[in-house]
């Protein structure tokens, strides 16, 4: 059976007419969870990639580690100099940091979100892809939550922000929406942290048995002495059960909070009722174009077209589509109220965007996260095709990332009185420092991926043994015992 | 494993069937079910095994952690507001609304963190006991755990053998010494290492935060290093005789600025479209002082075209629109040097009077 029967299905013949063994053989082609292989193997499968070098590591850990490291350097040079050596002036006071750290953090958003809400939702799809998911999460937030320290100015004093009991009684003012969003990030870093952590202990058991070397020792530590006994097991799916919940009440949380630092301003164009589930819908938007671009590259590199097949870039094509429509529609609601209300300083704010200074920006972005994707992801051919699919979801990286640039820098130039417009542009230490956080998520997905198993192979596991071919009629039909 | 036992026996499956079955006839020795585990690579329905469903209170944890998240919460929000009052234009010390967001976070973060660590006690984690295991049951092997006698040894063997068992495992007393004596001096001496990085970091960190007055940490900062004069003390700085301005104008009073522009018909045309993004809101078109905004401020916004205004040499004028002065903002970072000459050329011409060199 060649390629162009699964890419064409029109020109099969039908299911009905097909023998039973030919119709178990597309089946098998088709889907993860029918084309069950002995443990062994997959095993072998995840642990090979992991423990193999390859050529290109080196190179590119050094190249991503040099990227990582003009990043503190920069940061240092700043701590030295101020924030004076970037584009910040006193009307665009927030910069691309800011702009960075409501983008980073939005990918980190999908990544707890994908995993949680197609686990309560049990939707198999999500299997081989769920770690992926949610080491992206611990990434994008590690590397966001370091960029309002680099825009406090005097890094070192940020633990002036934490509520500890301090040899002056001092006390963060909680009333500050900048408080909440400190508090909101520092709890979704740890609990998505955790609910990594918990996901990834049978997986570190495994390694823990099959692999040798100080990998052995590391997975050892991590594994906890997991053995997989009935009882291991029941706790694991309660907590992962309790921490889904829980991730999915914190996640739209987090960035709401992030919007109120922008919302509970009266800055025009920031003041909006919309802004939380706006930024919550652009967030959980520019995570499933991150884990896409994640799991094609692990499809690609890893040579692992067994797990990550064209139902998983299918599943998770669909739901880049629909949370791209979702998108759209805030989107058009944060735009059409102040356009229609033409209150002149709203009205100046959109017509800089639109037709000013910001308009290659406003336009690029529309184009990338609206108009390309929804005339694309309709088919089922251009989701399935993995060229196309990176395309798509980097071009919705660059869209997103436009959008936090435009709402923060280019809304905040355009204040009530024309003398006090302002126009930011940003210089070499903003741009070193993107592009450095950029390598460090890059760079952690590279080393981990050395480190620990990257698919979560239990729930595979699960997933093929509880998913099955069952004749009936002329036909074999997946179906799945609960 | 709870219950008296003599022996650990691990007996390894090729299928969840054979173990199950495995399970049954242990039970049919009469072995207690607390004795018994089940081990499997991957989640299986437990209603597999003839054993009880595990208990856990993973949920009453949850409520726990919940409720002293909100208490911490409570603590953070009313109780540091009241160690530490601080008076927030006019806010209540205690706002209603904005505490729901700290409790929210607050009550969601401990209860995770709650359930993690119950969930790692749980699973009997560290395990402080001689393991039985095998490789196989992270692979395809699905294993059954007993706790025997040695009068149940034989009979649990064979009944394991008989239901199909790949191999056997058996850990006694003699075998258990010296491993257990070799994985605790393991731990010991890990726990040695991660406790003191762990409590170097602390010690470091302790004495950061609460020692900062007396440790006198040198920070690169540079509000110390440079110089500087307080309010009403002598003498004036001014810039050094040898200093070139590199970011704009040096302002000193009674010099200019820069080179101003000659006041062409070009340049008053450049002022003019200046005049209404920057002056006329307040100003107003013809620069009388009467703009849509002039109302908000007392006193009034001067009048450009009067007497006042005609008086005050251009580089005077210039000064003011970069400087500010008294209500009115400084325009410095809003205008170059020439845009601000070219608003001088308009405001001069706004009075008739010929400019004058200043």
């Amino acid at each position: 059976m060649s390629d162009s029967d699964i890419r064409a299905p029109q020109q099969r013949p039908s299911l009905g007419e097909m023998g039973l063994d030919q119709q178990a053989q597309l089946e098998r082609e088709r889907h993860l969870l029918v084309d069950a292989r002995p443990g062994r193997e997959l095993n072998a499968m995840v642990l090979e990639p992991m423990m193999r070098i390859g050529r290109a590591f080196w190179p590119a850990v050094g190249v991503l580690g040099f990227l990582v490291l003009t990043w503190w350097v920069t940061w240092g040079f700043q701590m030295w100099w101020n924030v004076g050596i970037t584009g910040l002036n006193r009307v665009v006071m927030w910069s691309l940091y800011i702009a960075n750290y409501v983008y980073l953090i939005g990918i980190a958003e999908a990544g707890t979100f994908i995993a949680a809400a197609l686990r309560l939702l049990d939707i198999d799809w999500r299997r081989p892809i769920s770690r992926i998911a949610e080491l992206l999460t611990v990434f994008c937030i590690f590397a966001s939550a370091l960029f309002p320290l680099a825009h406090l100015g005097r890094t070192w004093k940020f633990y002036w922000l934490l509520p500890y009991p301090n040899e002056r009684q001092l006390w963060p003012n909680f009333h500050s929406a900048l408080i909440w969003d400190l508090t909101a990030t520092l709890s979704y870093l740890a609990t998505s942290t955790l609910f990594f952590y918990i996901d990834l202990i049978p997986d570190a058991a495994l390694a823990r048995d099959h692999v040798h070397g100080w990998r052995r020792t590391l997975n050892s530590w991590l594994a906890l002495g997991w053995r997989g006994t009935e009882r291991q097991w029941r706790l694991l799916k309660v907590a992962q059960l309790i921490f889904s919940i829980g991730i999915l009440l914190i996640m739209p949380s987090v960035h709401t909070v992030v919007s109120y630092d922008f919302a509970m301003t009266i800055q025009p164009g920031w003041h909006s009722t919309v802004f939380g589930p706006y930024f919550v819908a652009g967030a959980i938007y520019s995570g499933v174009a991150a884990i896409i671009i994640a799991a094609i590259l692990f499809q690609r590199l890893n040579h692992w077209s067994y797990f990550i097949r064209d139902e998983h870039l299918n599943g998770l094509g669909i739901f880049l589509l629909l949370t791209s429509l979702v998108w759209d529609y805030f989107f058009f609601q944060d735009f059409i109220v102040p356009w229609y209300g033409q209150v002149p300083t709203e009205k100046q704010v959109l017509l800089t965007m639109m037709a000013g200074h910001g308009q290659l920006a406003f336009w690029l972005m529309i184009t990338a996260n609206a108009i390309i994707p929804f005339f694309t992801l309709w088919w089922r051919r251009v989701r399935t095709s993995w060229p196309a699919m990176l395309a798509i979801s980097i071009l919705i990286q660059l869209g997103l990332l436009l959008e936090r640039y435009i709402i923060v820098t280019i809304d905040l130039g355009v204040r009530e009185l024309p003398f006090n417009w302002g126009l930011y542009q940003p210089r070499a230490a903003e741009l070193i420092m993107s592009t450095g956080a950029v390598a460090f998520i890059v760079l952690g997905f590279v080393v981990f991926s050395k480190l620990i198993p990257f698919v979560v192979l239990y729930e595979v596991k699960e997933g093929q043994f509880l998913v099955q071919l069952k004749r009936i009629g002329k036909g074999l039909i997946r179906s799945k015992m609960e | 494993m709870r219950g008296f036992h003599d022996y650990l026996v691990l007996g390894v499956f090729a299928d969840l069937g054979r173990a199950a079955d495995a399970v049954a006839a242990l039970r049919q020795l009469g072995i207690p079910e607390e004795r018994i585990r089940a081990l499997s690579p991957f989640p299986v329905p437990t209603r597999a095994y003839p054993l009880p469903r595990p208990r856990d209170r993973l949920a009453l944890v949850t409520a726990v952690g919940a409720a002293i998240g909100f208490l911490l919460g409570i603590f953070l929000m009313v109780g540091t507001a009241n160690l530490y009052p601080l008076d927030v234009g006019g806010q209540p010390l205690v706002p209603g609304p904005p505490s729901i967001v700290i409790l929210y976070e607050y009550t969601l973060l401990v209860m995770l963190t709650a359930v993690f660590f119950a969930f790692a006690l749980g699973i009997r984690t560290p395990a402080y006991w001689a393991q039985v295991y095998d490789r196989r049951l992270s692979e395809d092997g699905f294993g059954v755990l007993v706790g025997l006698t040695s009068r149940e040894l034989e009979p649990a063997e064979r009944a394991l053998r008989a239901s199909g068992a790949l191999s056997l495992r058996r850990l006694d007393e003699a075998g258990l010494r010296p491993q257990l004596r070799r994985w605790l001096g393991r731990q010991i001496s890990y726990g040695l290492w991660v406790s003191a990085v762990v409590g170097g970091v602390l010690a470091i960190a302790i004495l950061c935060v609460f020692a900062y007055g007396g440790l006198q940490w040198i920070y690169p900062d540079q509000m110390v290093t440079q110089q500087s004069v307080g309010y009403q003390e002598g003498p004036r700085l001014a810039a050094p005789t040898a200093a070139v301005p590199i970011q704009g104008p040096v302002l000193i009073s009674g010099q200019p600025a820069t080179e101003p522009l000659p006041g062409t018909a070009a340049s008053r045309e450049r002022g003019a479209n200046l005049f209404r993004n920057h002056c006329y809101l307040c100003h107003g078109n013809e620069g009388h002082g009467n703009g849509p905004l002039a109302g908000y401020y007392s006193p009034p916004p001067a009048d450009l075209a009067g007497p006042v205004v005609a008086g005050l040499p251009p580089s005077e004028v210039f000064r003011v629109i970069r400087l500010g002065r008294g209500v009115m903002p400084s325009l410095a970072e809003s205008l170059t040097a020439g845009e601000t000459w070219d608003l001088v050329t308009l405001v001069k011409s706004l009075t008739q009077s010929p400019a004058r060199t200043p």
